[in-house]
C-alpha cells in the first residue's frame, strides 16, 4: 500500500514549510518534496510606489537578512539611475554586507545547526536546541552568540540600526563613515576572528563522524553559481556571474547580471510557492544549480586574503571535483565568516574609507535596472521596471532560497531515500530529512511570514486514510 | 558606564505593542536616564545574554495582549531551571535569557519585567491615549526601582 509521510512544519529554519514523503508498497522512498507554503508576494504589492521607495521597502521581505535585501534593491536603483556609485559608497556598502553575512552565518551555524553536532542527530528535540547548547557546550554558546552580535553591530555602527536599516540609498550610502564606527569595528575584528578561528578547529576535527550525512546530504552533481570578480576571487556584493559544473569546469563566466533572463529560467511548480529557478542552456529540470557558500567556494579561483585562502585549499581537497555534499554547507559557512573579517578589515584600512563623497545624486535615467548581491543564502537578484513618473511597474525577486529550490528537493528525496524505511517513523530519521534543508539555511521569511510558534506534525498515512503512525513536536 | 539596562519592546508599528518604546521616551526625558542605558528593539533575542551579564539590574518593559488593557503589572524575575526552556533564533523569554545569562557568564543581574496592558495592536505608529497614565505610572515605578538600587 503506498503511503505518505508529511513533516509540517520543518523547524529550526526561517520561515515555514513542510517535506511530503511518498513510500511505495514495500515501504521504501519513492519521492520527496520540499514545500513553502506560505505567499507574501512583495512583486505584486511594490507595484505603484516611487522606485525611491524600494531600498527601505524591500528590506521588509526579511528580518534576518534585510541587508541583503537593501544592498540588492539599492543596486537595481543605482541602474534605474544610471550613475557611478562613489568608491567610498561602493567600500561601505562592502562592509555592511560582510557585517550581515557574519552574523547571519554565526545565525545558522552556532543556533540553529550546531544542535546536531554536539547533541547527535538522534537526541530528542527538546534536547537539541539552543538552550540544551548553553548547558552542554557554553563556551561555543558564547562564541555563537558573541560572534553574532558583532555582525549585527557592524550593521548598526554603520546603518544606525540592526534590523531594517534605510542607510543604503540609490545612488550610494546616506552618511559617510565615521571615524569612531571605523576604529570600534577595528577593534572588535581581533575577537570575532579568534573566535572564527577556534570554531572551525574545532569544526574540523568534529565533522568527519558524519559519514553517513555527508555521502546523504544532497551529496550529487549539480551546477554552482555565484559572482565572482574580474579576476575569479570570492565576491559578495558586486562582480559577475560564474558558473560552474560538477566536475569544477567553468562553463560560463563573466555574465553580465543584468542578463540573467537569457540564461537563468524561472520554473513553477503547483505543490510550492517558491519558484524553481534553472540554467537555461541545460533545460529544466536538469539546470539544477546550487548557490550560496558551497557554491561560492566552489566557482572561486581563490578567496584572495591569506587565512581564508589557506582553510579554502583545505576544504578544496574534500574532493578532486567541486565539493558535492551540501553538508559541507556548513563547513564553508565557517571559511567564509574568516574571509568576511579579513575583507571588513582590508577596507575598514583603506586611507578612502572615511571620504565624504558616498552618495551620487541623479533622476533616473533607465526604465529598467536590476541589482544582484550575495547574500549569506547565496546570489540574490532585483530586478524592476519604472514608468516615466518613478513609479515600479514591475519587479522580480529571484531569492538565494529559491537558486536552491530543486537542489534542496533533490536532497530531501536523497536523504529521505538513505534514511526513512517502513512504517515506524523515527525521530532521528526525521531530523535528517530536517538537516538537509538546514544544510542550505534557507531564508522562507523572504517569501513568507514567520510567526509564532512552529510545532511539528508528522503523519503516516495510508492511501485509504488510515493514520499508521504520528509523531508531534509542540 | 550605568549600571541599570532598560530596554522597552515591541512593534511599534503595531499600536499598543510600542508601549515599551514609549516608556522608554519617555524615561529619556527624565533626569533618571543619566543613571541607566536605555535601549529599545523589536524582541528580546539570544545575543542580550551577553549585554545583561555587564549591568547590575535590568529593566523590561512590553505590552501584554493578555492583561486587562491600561493597567500596569510589576514583578521581578529571576534565573529558572534550564531544562526545557526554548530558545527560538530571533525571540526569547525574559526568564530565557537571564537564565542564559547565569549559564554562559556565571551570573546573572536583577531584573524586572513591566508589562502594560494594550487594546489595540493594529496598525498604528501611536499607542492609544487610554494607556497615558498607565506608560507614566511605568516611568515613575522605573524611576524608583532605580533611585531604590542607587540606594543598596
Amino acid at each position: 500500500m503506498a503511503r505518505q509521510i508529511t513533516i509540517d512544519p520543518v523547524t529550526r529554519i526561517e520561515g515555514h514549510a513542510k517535506i511530503t514523503i511518498y513510500l511505495n508498497d514495500d515501504g521504501v522512498v519513492e519521492d520527496a518534496r520540499f514545500h513553502v507554503t506560505q505567499y507574501r508576494g512583495f512583486e505584486k504589492l511594490c507595484e505603484g510606489r516611487p522606485f525611491t521607495e524600494m531600498p527601505s521597502l524591500m528590506a521588509r521581505t526579511c528580518g534576518i537578512c534585510p541587508v541583503s535585501h537593501l544592498i540588492a534593491s539599492s543596486k537595481a536603483c543605482d541602474a534605474l539611475l544610471a550613475v557611478k556609485v562613489p568608491r567610498t559608497g561602493r567600500l561601505l556598502r562592502r562592509v555592511l554586507n560582510l557585517g550581515q553575512i557574519v552574523q547571519s552565518h554565526a545565525l545558522s551555524f552556532f543556533h540553529l545547526s550546531s544542535p546536531d553536532f554536539l547533541l547527535g542527530m538522534d537526541a530528542e528535540p527538546q534536547k537539541r536546541n539552543l538552550f540544551a547548547m548553553v548547558e552542554s557546550h557554553p563556551q561555543i554558546a558564547r562564541d555563537g552568540i558573541a560572534l553574532r552580535k558583532f555582525g549585527q553591530q557592524v550593521i548598526e555602527c554603520l546603518a544606525g540600526k540592526r534590523i531594517h536599516p534605510a542607510w543604503c540609498v540609490p545612488g550610494g550610502v546616506s552618511e559617510p563613515l565615521s571615524p569612531e564606527c571605523r576604529d570600534s569595528i577595528l577593534g572588535q575584528i581581533p575577537q570575532a576572528m579568534a573566535i572564527a578561528t577556534r570554531t572551525l578547529e574545532w569544526y574540523k576535527k568534529t565533522f568527519r563522524q558524519f559519514t553517513e550525512e555527508i555521502a546523504t546530504f544532497a551529496n550529487f552533481p549539480s551546477l554552482f553559481m555565484g559572482l565572482v570578480d574580474e579576476d575569479g576571487n570570492l565576491e559578495f556584493t558586486e562582480g559577475n556571474i560564474r558558473v560552474v559544473d560538477s566536475a569544477g569546469n567553468v562553463i560560463a563566466d563573466q555574465l553580465d547580471p543584468s542578463d540573467y533572463q537569457s540564461f537563468i529560467g524561472e520554473a513553477v511548480e503547483p505543490y510550492s510557492y517558491l519558484k524553481s529557478p534553472y540554467y537555461k542552456p541545460m533545460g529544466y529540470p536538469d539546470g539544477m544549480y546550487r548557490v550560496g557558500p558551497l557554491a561560492r567556494l566552489n566557482i572561486v579561483d581563490r578567496c584572495n586574503t591569506p587565512r581564508a585562502d589557506e582553510e579554502w585549499a583545505e576544504f578544496c581537497e574534500l574532493d578532486r571535483r567541486a565539493v558535492l555534499s551540501s553538508f559541507h554547507y556548513h563547513y564553508a559557512r565557517l571559511i567564509e565568516i574568516i574571509a568576511c573579517l579579513e575583507q571588513m578589515e582590508q577596507i575598514l584600512r583603506d586611507p578612502e574609507i572615511l571620504d565624504t563623497h558616498v552618495r551620487a545624486h541623479a533622476e533616473p535615467n533607465a526604465f529598467e535596472g536590476v541589482g544582484v548581491s550575495e547574500a549569506p543564502r547565496g546570489m540574490l537578484l532585483h530586478h524592476y521596471r519604472i514608468d516615466r513618473n518613478g513609479l515600479i511597474t514591475w519587479a522580480n525577486l529571484i531569492i538565494a532560497t529559491g537558486h536552491n529550490n530543486l537542489a534542496m528537493n533533490r536532497g530531501v528525496f536523497q536523504a529521505a531515500k538513505h534514511f526513512i524505511r517502513g512504517d515506524k517513523i523515527e525521530e532521528g530519521m526525521l531530523n535528517r530529512v530536517e538537516a538537509v534543508i538546514r544544510c542550505y539555511d534557507p531564508c522562507l521569511s523572504c517569501s513568507t511570514h514567520a510567526i509564532g510558534q512552529m510545532p511539528l506534525r508528522v503523519q503516516l498515512v495510508a492511501r485509504d486514510g488510515t493514520l499508521l503512525d504520528e509523531v508531534r513536536r509542540d | 558606564m550605568a549600571d541599570v539596562l532598560v530596554i522597552g519592546y515591541g512593534n511599534p508599528l503595531r499600536g499598543d505593542d510600542g508601549a515599551g518604546w514609549a516608556v522608554a521616551a519617555q524615561l529619556r526625558l527624565l533626569d533618571v536616564a543619566s543613571k541607566c542605558e536605555i535601549r529599545t528593539c523589536h524582541q528580546l533575542m539570544p545575543e542580550l545574554a551577553a549585554d545583561f551579564a555587564e549591568f547590575g539590574a535590568v529593566i523590561l518593559i512590553d505590552a501584554s495582549a493578555e492583561q486587562e488593557a491600561g493597567t500596569l503589572a510589576i514583578r521581578e524575575l529571576a534565573p529558572v531551571a534550564a531544562a526545557g526552556l526554548q530558545v527560538f533564533s530571533h525571540h526569547v523569554t525574559p526568564e530565557a535569557l537571564l537564565t542564559m545569562c547565569a549559564e554562559l557568564h556565571g551570573r546573572a543581574p536583577r531584573a524586572w519585567l513591566l508589562t502594560i496592558g494594550g487594546k489595540d495592536f493594529g496598525f498604528s505608529e501611536e499607542v492609544s491615549p487610554e494607556l497615558g497614565p498607565t506608560i507614566s505610572d511605568a516611568v515613575r515605578a522605573i524611576a524608583q526601582i532605580i533611585r531604590t538600587l542607587e540606594g543598596c
